[in-house]
C-alpha cells in the first residue's frame, strides 16, 4: 500500500466517523431528508407543478411515471411515490452528469435529466418523496 | 435501544463502504455483509436485460439475504456521497432487472452494488427482480 493510498483511506475512515454520527441523528429521526449533493431545499409544491410540465422533450414525469409517480406506463420504468428524496436527488443528478448512462433505459432518463436545475431537482424530489407510496423498505419483509 | 443493534450494524457497514470507495471503484469490493464471496464480472451480455428468462420469486427471496444488510435497515444511508438507500419493496420489475444489469456492467456507478450485481446471474438477477417487486 502507498502512502498516498494509505492517507486517502486514513481521509476516508475520518469522513466515515464523521457520517456515523450524522447517521445515529437519521436513525433517530429519518422523516427529514436533507440533500448531501449541495442542493437547495426543495419545494414540493413547485415539484408536484414541474412533474406535470412537458420539458423540451416533449414529455413530463407523470406522462411515463404515471400520476404521483405511482403508476408508471412501462414496468421498465420506476415507481417513485414515497421514495427517499435524498436518494431520487442523486438518481437525477447522475442521469444528468452520465454517471447512470450506456443504457436504453438510463440513456432515456438521462435527456430528461439534462435540462434540470439543481433547484428543480430538488423541488422534484421533494414532491415524489411526499406523494403517496407503494413502496417500502426490506425490513422484516417476506 | 432496541434501534441499538441496527445502528451497530449500519455503522459497520458504513466504514466498510467508506473504504471501498476509497480503493478503485473499478476493483472487486468486499463483501460488507458476509455473504455470497464476489466473483469476477461476467462477460457483458449484448442486450440489456429485458426480463428475457421469468423470475422466480421464491427463489429470488433467497437470494436477497444480503440485499437487506442495507435495504431492510429503515432509514439506512450510504456513506459517500451521504444518501438514503433506496426502497426496493413494490418496485417495477423490470426497472430492478435493468438496474442490477447496470451495475453489473458498469453503467451504474456504485462500488457496493457492482460487486454485489457482479455475483449474481442474469437468472438470479430475474428472480432478485420478481421477489422484490411482489412485496406489497
Amino acid at each position: 500500500m502507498t502512502k498516498t493510498s494509505m492517507t486517502l483511506l486514513a481521509v476516508a475512515c475520518a469522513f466515515a466517523l464523521a457520517a456515523c454520527g450524522k447517521q445515529e441523528e437519521h436513525a433517530a429521526s429519518e422523516a427529514h431528508a436533507s440533500s448531501s449533493a449541495g442542493l437547495p431545499q426543495g419545494n414540493a409544491e413547485a415539484g408536484k407543478a414541474l412533474a406535470a410540465k412537458k420539458g423540451s422533450t416533449g414529455q413530463a414525469c407523470v406522462d411515463c411515471h404515471g400520476a404521483e409517480g405511482n403508476a408508471p406506463i412501462d414496468a421498465s420504468y420506476p415507481k417513485l411515490g414515497g421514495q427517499y428524496a435524498d436518494y431520487i436527488e442523486h438518481s437525477l443528478q447522475a442521469y444528468r452528469s452520465g454517471d447512470r448512462g450506456g443504457s436504453p433505459t438510463t440513456d432515456l432518463m438521462a435527456s430528461q435529466a439534462k435540462e434540470l436545475s439543481d433547484q428543480q431537482i430538488a423541488d422534484l424530489a421533494a414532491y415524489f418523496a411526499t406523494a403517496s407510496s407503494q413502496l417500502r423498505d426490506l425490513h422484516g419483509a417476506d | 435501544m432496541k434501534r441499538l443493534l441496527p445502528i451497530a450494524a449500519s455503522l459497520a457497514l458504513t466504514l466498510a463502504a467508506s473504504v471501498v470507495t476509497a480503493q478503485d471503484a473499478a476493483s472487486p469490493a468486499t463483501d460488507t455483509a458476509g455473504a455470497a464471496p464476489v466473483a469476477p464480472a461476467p462477460a457483458a451480455q449484448a442486450a440489456p436485460a429485458a426480463a428475457s428468462a421469468p423470475g422466480d420469486a421464491a427463489r429470488g427471496k433467497g437470494l436477497t439475504y444480503t440485499c437487506r444488510g442495507c435495504h431492510g435497515v429503515t432509514g439506512y444511508k450510504n456513506a459517500y456521497p451521504n444518501y438514503h438507500v433506496p426502497k426496493l419493496g413494490g418496485q417495477s420489475e423490470t426497472y430492478l432487472n435493468n438496474a442490477l444489469t447496470e451495475y453489473r456492467e458498469g453503467k451504474r456507478k456504485h462500488p457496493t452494488m457492482q460487486a454485489q450485481a457482479q455475483s449474481f446471474s442474469a437468472q438470479d438477477i430475474a428472480d432478485i427482480a420478481a421477489y422484490l417487486s411482489s412485496i406489497k
